[in-house]
């Protein structure tokens, strides 16, 4: 069914306004429908190059990453994408709203139901993640890829497997040696700072 | 510190971690010990990672939005007066679930659900609208809105008819029908989607799957796809940026508009009522191949010539069926253009067409495949292209009246033989231009004719007034141009709607652009000011951003109002290091007009530093755009003339002038004229006014034949002619020229700019000459 482009727009300007749980709805939608692509690859319903971005996931693309049409040569490019615009998204939310509140602390976002924890209490870290991803990427772009499925758009190990097109078993390796390093950089302070 | 990323090292550690994590503990640091062997710094590294196993147990291990609830689980549930069975489908705005009543188990409806992440206020309107919307749809042929209601936590849900039957495509195989039977059926569905289209509905996702026949034989069309609303009646270029592009399945399906990501209107489905009959009518797709990946499917749609129904049909034709063949395919051919303006008018002239097929008349399309196919081959003259698009546009409109009125057949038969002539010629020779416009102040007469007003809708109108605002303008013809620019720009103005909100900043922007051609600087900067405006409330494309802020810089410069001018090529300075970064050429061109402005007012310290900064930046590039850098480097040399730094000045335009020789064989072109007058001027205040009395003579005569109308331009050579001839001692021939071009300098540019004050400077040195 398509969407109304009315709610894209509305949600995209609330999240410009400031509300930040704009920004969850608008990542839900997206990551949902990444999620049914992923699935349905799995089923192999579309195959690894007939993919086709659904509305709401084109239009953001459009709207935050500023191209048009692109044509994807594959999941992994097509994933790729999409997951670098979930992270910008998120990331520059995060660095915004801390310019913002300079000074005092983070303001809980109000909750949705069924968000348990509102993506505005992580805030403060994920720029600390983005950098260490960054740092991750340069060891292993493959990990860093995987991480970023598996975190931002929650896909299963099955579907990362189907997605990047290697085993499940290299999957789960890979995950959970990435997870180990980010985590390492991230508390050991030694992730270079990013420019505030 | 980590060492820097060594792929090698840590392709090792990453290997050797696997397989560590993977063993069970007891056998870890024998493992490592083996793996790392006397590798003292990977085996710490590993078990410094290894260290915030626990620690990080949880950290990344759940994303960041939850997993949704596995499919369809709202099956089981009640939902007001009705059951959920099961989920039949999931979509965008939300799921489709088999339910029945509670009370009366058999009667079987399908319930729409709103989606999960899509509960607030905004939406949920949205979705009301979309109820408000299918409330009003009552056919036959239509799957019916039956009810609606909220649920316990207020979110909307519809009720709808429950269809059970056949994918038409299926329909026709399994019943075997004949190609007429298949044509009525097809013709029965048509009317289902001119009623959408009546209510200003695009379906979006016609298919087999939207389109079930029921035991009964009669089609449905499922409202599955629907509820995109369109505001205003279809127009021919419909502005608005939708970006539509439907789910994978149905590519197949999907106009080239659709696919593009560009615009839709009403003939997108059109379109993808075209391939549905190419279906049921052959079996397969119009597509030379089944496409199997993304690019090539999106190629088979948007560049290949769809297959002709006599060679997808796998039996032979029987010779009475041959005749009906080839309309058919005429019909499919125009359903099936690549351009939406060029398809089928409507939904409703597409049925027609076939009806007319069915009952044995001749089809329209027939003849309008001279029109159209006459239309495509004409690529070469931009101007002949423009006008074509809209004498299709204007034809399109009376061919559909055609079906109604015998009149308009003899208009439409009279442009369709003027094309054929026009096309007969290899070029058209200088007096069909003439004819050409003949035509076009015809059309623009019968744009503002109160009975076209009363068949086309205002949205229609104004589009074709662009277009041929568009087609005069290719054609040179400025001041008709503007009248059909400002009439698009009224009529948007009269349309609350968003393709009007789309198309209105676009016109203005036209209008404006108009408007500063000839010379209406104030008009040109009110548009051009609206139009930013309102584009950047709906989100401006760079392009036009870009050439807008440029635009605004030069007529502010030219009116003198520095400060502003000064003010919009900071923003496109900005802009462009943005976007392309503080080196790219986009970000020179902010430079470079900053340099212009600074130049404008006096600031010569500044205009040298921008100046040279965009050569610099020109300079550096793989392919230097040579237009941009040497308009630069013809400011900075004007720049130096102004601080008085001859030498240096006369050595850049040297070089300046044998790039422009190079480029510019004619030596009377503009392009070499302004650079000799700045020479020409160098060289008098180096003191060799006799060398360049000559020069700025011949320079000054082409200008006036080739700019006549340029005041300013004129009037700056001849003030600088002027001072030459003051040089050379002959008073007498230079003081009407420096007379009259202060004046009209300080009319044209202001007395602030520079080059009044200059051809100021100079008519004081012409009175400190007077003899005596």
């Amino acid at each position: 069914m398509p969407y109304d482009r009315g709610t894209v727009t509305e949600l995209l300007k609330a999240w410009t306004a400031g509300d930040p749980a704009a920004l969850e709805r608008l990542m839900t939608l997206v990551v949902d429908d990444l999620r049914t692509i992923a699935r349905q690859l799995l089923r192999g319903e579309i195959d690894n190059q007939t993919l086709q971005p659904t509305e709401l996931v084109n239009e953001l693309y459009i709207r935050l990453v500023g191209k048009r049409s692109v044509r994807w040569e594959n999941s992994r490019h097509f994933f790729g994408e999409m997951t670098r615009m979930l992270r910008r998204m998120l990331i520059d939310r995060a660095r915004n709203r801390k310019r913002q509140k300079r000074g005092g602390g983070v303001r809980p976002a109000p909750l949705l139901e069924e968000l348990q924890v509102p993506i505005a209490r992580r805030e403060p870290w994920l720029e600390d993640l983005d950098a260490a991803l960054d740092a991750l990427a340069r060891h292993s772009e493959r990990q860093a890829e995987m991480i970023q499925l598996h975190y931002f758009v929650g896909l299963s190990a099955e579907e990362i497997s189907a997605v990047l097109a290697v085993s499940e078993r290299t999957v789960k390796r890979e995950v959970s040696t990435a997870r180990l390093w980010l985590y390492r950089e991230m508390t050991r302070g030694t992730v270079s700072e990013t420019q505030g | 510190m980590r060492s820097a990323a060594d792929p090698e090292r840590w392709q090792r550690i990453d290997s050797i971690l696997g397989a560590v994590l993977e063993a069970p503990r007891e056998e870890r640091s024998d493992l490592l010990a083996r793996l790392a062997g006397d590798d003292e710094g990977i085996a710490r590294e590993i078990e410094s990672l290894l260290a915030v196993e626990a620690e990080a147990a949880a950290f990344l291990a759940e994303p960041l939005i939850p997993p949704e609830p596995s499919d369809g689980a709202l099956a089981g549930t009640r939902l007001g007066a009705y059951r959920l069975l099961r989920r039949l489908d999931r979509g965008g705005m939300g799921e489709v679930y088999l339910a029945v009543r509670a009370d009366d188990f058999e009667q079987r409806v399908a319930v729409k659900v709103l989606r999960r992440g899509l509960e607030f206020p905004e939406a949920i309107q949205r979705f009301e609208n979309e109820r408000q919307i299918l409330a009003d749809l009552a056919h036959p042929r239509i799957a019916r809105l039956l009810d609606g209601g909220r649920t316990e936590r207020g979110l909307p849900f519809l009720v709808l008819e429950y269809v059970e039957g056949r994918p038409i495509d299926r329909y026709c195989e399994q019943e075997d029908l004949s190609p007429r039977a298949r044509v009525r059926l097809f013709v029965a569905v048509c009317s289902a989607v001119e009623e959408l289209h009546r209510h200003l509905i695009v379906h979006r996702d016609l298919k087999p799957g939207n389109v079930l026949v029921t035991a009964a034989g009669e089609p449905k069309l499922l409202d599955f796809g629907i509820a995109k609303p369109l505001e205003p009646t279809p127009s021919l270029h419909a502005g608005l940026t939708e970006l539509d592009r439907p789910s994978p399945m149905t590519l197949l399906y999907a106009s080239p508009e659709q696919v593009a990501g560009a615009p839709l209107t009403t003939a997108s489905d059109v379109y993808s009522l075209g391939v549905l009959l190419f279906r049921i009518l052959s079996g397969r797709l119009p597509y030379r191949t089944e496409p199997s990946s993304f690019p090539d499917v999106v190629r088979a749609i948007c560049d290949d010539e769809p297959l002709r129904l006599g060679a997808a049909l796998e039996r032979s034709a029987r010779p009475h069926e041959r005749g009906l063949i080839r309309d058919l395919e005429a019909i499919l051919g125009k359903a099936l253009e690549k351009k939406p303006e060029a398809r089928y008018g409507s939904v409703d002239t597409l049925a027609a067409d076939l009806r007319l097929l069915l009952d044995g008349y001749p089809v329209a399309a027939r003849r309008g495949g001279t029109l159209y196919r006459a239309a495509k081959f004409v690529r070469r003259r931009k101007a002949i292209t423009a006008s074509l698009a809209a004498i299709v546009a204007l034809t399109a409109i009376s061919l559909d009246l055609w079906q109604r009125r015998v009149v308009e057949r003899e208009r439409a038969e009279g442009v369709a033989n003027f094309l054929e002539q026009l096309l007969r010629e290899a070029q058209p020779k200088p007096g069909q231009i003439p004819a050409l416009r003949n035509f076009l102040d015809t059309s623009r007469r019968q744009l503002l004719h109160p009975i076209l007003l009363q068949t086309i809708s205002p949205a229609t109108r104004a589009d074709l007034a662009s277009t041929l605002g568009q087609t005069y303008r290719e054609l040179g013809y400025p001041k008709e141009a503007r009248v059909m620019f400002a009439c698009a720009v009224d009529t948007w103005r009269t349309i609350d709607d968003p393709i009007a909100r789309e198309r209105l900043p676009k016109d203005l922007n036209n209008l404006a652009g108009i408007n500063y051609r000839l010379g209406d600087y104030a008009h040109a900067e009110a548009g051009y000011r609206e139009a930013l405006d309102l584009w950047q409330q709906v989100g401006i494309p760079y392009d036009q951003h870009k050439a807008i802020l440029a635009n605004l810089g030069t007529i502010t410069t030219s009116l003198g109002h520095f400060d502003e001018a000064e003010r919009w090529y900071r923003k496109l300075l900005a802009l462009g290091e943005r976007l392309h970064g503080p080196d790219s050429p986009e970000a020179a061109q902010g430079h470079a007009r900053l340099g212009n402005v600074a130049f404008n007012r006096g600031d010569l310290q500044t205009a040298e530093a921008r100046l040279r900064k965009a050569i610099e930046i020109y300079r550096r590039q793989t392919e230097p755009d040579t237009v941009e850098l040497q308009q630069a480097e013809l400011y900075l040399g004007r720049t130096l003339l102004a601080a008085r730094r001859t030498t240096e000045a006369e050595t850049l335009l040297e070089s300046l002038l044998a790039a422009r020789h190079a480029d510019y064989p004619d030596s009377t072109r503009l392009e070499i004229a302004e650079v000799e007058i700045e020479i020409g001027l160098a060289q008098t205040r180096d003191g060799r006014a006799a060398t360049a009395e000559p020069l700025l003579r011949q320079a000054l005569t082409n200008l006036r034949a080739r700019v006549p109308e340029n005041r300013f331009r004129l009037a700056n050579a001849e003030s600088v002619y002027g001072e030459c001839l003051l040089a050379l001692g002959r008073r007498a021939e230079a003081e009407p020229l420096l007379r009259g071009s202060l004046s009209t300098l300080a009319e044209v540019r202001g007395k602030a700019s520079i080059y009044t004050r200059e051809a100021q400077v100079r008519v004081e040195a012409l009175e400190r000459s007077r003899p005596g």
